[in-house]
């Protein structure tokens, strides 16, 4: 990613608007796609590759895995982007979302099974979500924005982010890791998520 | 499981962390509440932000991969197409093979019918009209692909089939069509223009296709022909419409005929 991005906003209060789509622009992309529009389904892609990439790679921690995965869900993105309902969130998280949760479901299947105990040592004190990603990526405002804003947490809303968000346990899984009781490290996940949300000034 | 609990499970339910019966408790429990919506909501814009600063560049030939693919791949059917009497299940209908794909899993309630005399399904549901736009263009497109035209032309038809449902005067009609048949049409007298798009009718035979009418005060005049689509839809797109009172559909010889030489299934504007 060679831009600032400033995804929180819709266009406006974006440095030079550019070329990266408002929420808007992208559903409208992703409407135009839901027609068999491969010049705007290319758009999606082009927006969207980087995140989902990035995110499916942190859960599973493999670089050609993490592509075939991401090809899963631009492609189920494509047969499905008749479903996407911009009144009900932006095509960001809609694709986000899938990715996701093809990951989580890649990594708990049982070919992965093997990397779940590898995974656990993603729990190091003090790491941070983009740790071991450079070589790609450039640093962003919105990485940093992101990192702060965790470093926010306490340790265990932390930890609780991570272990599930980054690692795709369960809230079950994650609770017997950190040796907490279920109930806790359900409160803890919500209230982290919830500082993050206030951190990042976010609004649905 | 009581409500409580379950408003306790969006943030797992966000991050994908729960059990599968966790996940179908909240999925049952969302549409009920607008709050757990919400938060939902808010929570995944925020997991956006996070992927955001993810963000990791694939390598170049991932988008070869994908665009081949998806060449290749056929998109899914759209959700169906509003009853014209205002029932809701158009929106809820979508396939049920679970959130997968879908919007925000489960949270099917957000749209509101609010029944009104003319365009409520635009007014209320602007997904409807993007799903009524791309069930004709993507009929009208598969179809002009499939005989080797040019992208441009089928995008051309999008852009028609979007401008008549934009138009400010746009009326939607639905119908039974002859004996199986199902017709929906969209009119609009502002851009004299008129798009049908119908369920069930059989397959035209070899050298046959289906021919639309405007049938009026001064007899039948051809409307063109309906294309079939690869989901078994026949759709089609007509200008000069005039002020029809009807529109019939009759099996013709391929490329259409001035006269209707059968009597055409009638259907009321």
């Amino acid at each position: 990613m060679e831009r600032v991005r400033d995804i929180g906003m819709d266009g406006a209060g974006r440095p030079g608007g550019g070329s990266v789509p408002s929420n808007d622009e992208l559903a409208e992309l992703v409407r135009k796609t839901a027609v068999g529009d491969l010049a705007a389904f290319e758009r999606v892609y082009r927006e969207l590759c980087g995140p989902v990439f990035g995110v499916v790679r942190r859960v599973l921690l493999d670089e050609a895995q993490s592509e075939e995965v991401a090809q899963e869900v631009f492609l189920e993105v494509w047969r499905h982007c008749s479903r996407f309902d911009p009144a009900r969130g932006s095509a960001r998280s809609w694709v986000l979302v899938i990715a996701h949760r093809r990951a989580v479901d890649r990594v708990r299947s049982e070919e992965a099974a093997t990397e779940r105990t590898a995974a656990a040592g993603r729990l190091e004190p003090g790491a941070t979500p983009a740790d071991g990603v450079e070589q790609h990526v450039e640093t962003s405002l919105e990485r940093e924005k992101v990192r702060r804003c965790l470093r926010r947490l306490t340790e265990l809303q932390r930890d609780a982010v991570r272990l599930t968000y980054y690692t795709g346990y369960t809230q079950r899984e994650a609770a017997d890791l950190l040796k907490v009781p279920l109930t806790t490290l359900k409160g803890r996940l919500r209230d982290g998520l919830i500082r993050l949300r206030d951190c990042l000034g976010v609004a649905a | 499981m009581s409500d409580v609990d379950i408003h306790g499970l969006i943030a797992g339910y966000a991050v994908d962390g729960l059990d599968p019966q966790e996940r179908a408790a909240v999925e049952r429990h969302l549409p009920e509440c607008d709050d757990c919506r919400r938060d939902l909501a808010e929570f995944r814009e925020t997991l956006v932000r996070l992927a955001y600063a993810e963000a990791a560049q694939p390598s170049e030939e991932l988008w070869t991969r994908i665009s081949a693919q998806a060449r290749r791949t056929r998109q899914a059917p759209l959700p169906p197409l509003p009853k014209a009497d205002g029932e809701r299940a158009a929106g809820h209908g979508r396939p049920a093979d679970g959130d997968e794909g879908g919007n925000h899993g489960g949270d099917g309630s957000a749209a509101e019918v609010v029944r009104g005399p003319a365009r409520w399904w635009r007014r209320q549901l602007p997904w409807l009209v993007a799903a009524a736009c791309a069930l004709v263009a993507v009929s009208l497109g598969v179809t002009l692909l499939s005989v080797g035209r040019t992208m441009e032309e089928s995008q051309r038809h999008h852009a028609e089939v979007e401008a008549l449902l934009a138009a400010p005067d746009t009326h939607m009609h639905e119908g039974p069509l002859g004996d199986d048949a199902r017709a929906t049409a969209f009119t609009s007298y502002e851009m004299d223009a008129l798009m049908l798009v119908v369920e069930g009718l059989p397959d035209a035979p070899q050298g046959m296709a289906y021919q639309m009418w405007y049938v009026d005060e001064d007899g039948m005049r051809s409307a063109g022909m309906l294309s079939l689509s690869s989901d078994g839809r026949y759709a089609g797109m007509a200008h000069d419409m005039g002020s029809p009172v009807q529109v019939g559909v009759s099996l013709e010889p391929e490329g259409g005929m001035p006269e209707p030489s059968e009597r055409p299934m009638k259907f009321d504007l």
